[in-house]
């Protein structure tokens, strides 16, 4: 897909959801998520070692993981992450933890392609956008998805 | 012999490089506020906004490391804080582009003519295909090479 055709359908995609994580604001399509649960009510992870914990909806369980600002899976929960954004998977969903969430309007953002320094080809990013003097990482679920399979602790995702 | 304007740029206490009057557009006394950017390359993670842009900055001391006499330095901790904007022609995009480099100092201005044209020094070999050539200012011994600007800020990672 070429850089503006990417622009073009996250533009169209409708509204985005911030994930403020550590040193850095990810954003992911409204529709990428699942929904959003308090930090405090995870619960212990189940034996995979991976994920940091899991969120218990009736008779099914999304495991939950921590972020780098590298967006690499972290060992441990950082203290000042308060909610959880549940994302869509091909199994169901699984959540991040944040410090903060938040929605904004599609309108809002100023897209952008990222810049050619930037690039790599393991990149988890979509593009990069400008908000309130910020630049903004874009990404979606099927790509975050993608970076936590191959991070070598991604394996809970498979 | 005529020579014509270039900006010095202290990358680090030992190294100086060098890019065209006109290609150095702002610089950036104060630490502006950076933005991470996850998966980029090492020497390339933040970006700074300016004029409406998504500017790449990049810290060569971290691309291409210092080796003997100056490794004491660490330049990820040399407390550089000033920040000089530069715009080239990319010719993938068929436009002007900006890119941003840590620098050492604020840049100095000087004068550069065919008669000051050296060779690239042995221990600068891993900037060669940066460099468009290189200069040795009237009255010193030290060499600085002429940044390729439109190859540093290209996407040669994706290769």
């Amino acid at each position: 897909m070429t850089e503006a055709n990417t622009i073009t359908q996250l533009a169209q995609s409708g509204n985005f959801a911030a994930l403020v994580l550590d040193r850095m604001e990810l954003l992911l399509p409204q529709s990428d998520l699942y929904g959003l649960e308090p930090a405090a009510d995870m619960i212990p992870a189940l034996g995979d070692s991976v994920s940091i914990g899991q969120f218990q909806q009736g008779d099914r369980s999304w495991p939950c993981y921590a972020l780098s600002a590298d967006l690499a899976p972290l060992p441990q929960k950082p203290v000042d992450c308060r909610v959880a954004a549940l994302i869509k998977h091909d199994q169901g969903a699984y959540g991040v933890l944040c410090k903060q969430v938040y929605m904004i309007e599609a309108g809002r953002l100023e897209l952008r392609s990222i810049p050619e320094a930037l690039r790599t080809r393991s990149s988890p990013l979509l593009a990069l956008a400008l908000f309130d003097g910020k630049v903004l990482c874009v990404s979606s679920a099927k790509v975050l998805s993608s970076r936590l399979r191959s991070s070598p602790q991604g394996a809970a995702l498979s | 012999m005529s020579k014509v304007p270039a900006w010095l740029l202290p990358i680090a206490d030992f190294r100086t490089t060098a890019v065209g009057e006109a290609e150095l557009v702002h610089v950036l006394p104060d630490a502006p506020m950076l933005f991470e950017i996850p998966g980029a390359p090492r020497y390339c993670r933040k970006t700074l906004v300016w004029d409406r842009r998504i500017v790449p900055v990049m810290d060569l001391a971290v691309r291409f490391p210092f080796a003997a006499r100056d490794s004491e330095m660490n330049p990820e901790n040399s407390g550089r804080s000033t920040i000089g904007i530069f715009a080239y022609w990319a010719e993938t995009a068929g436009s002007h582009e900006y890119g941003a480099l840590l620098l050492g100092s604020p840049p100095r201005r000087c004068e550069v003519g065919n008669g000051d044209a050296c060779r690239l020094p042995a221990d600068w070999a891993d900037w060669a295909h940066y460099t468009s050539s290189c200069f040795q200012p009237e009255g010193t011994r030290q060499a600085i090479p002429i940044l390729r600007l439109d190859r540093l800020f290209s996407s040669e990672n994706l290769r």
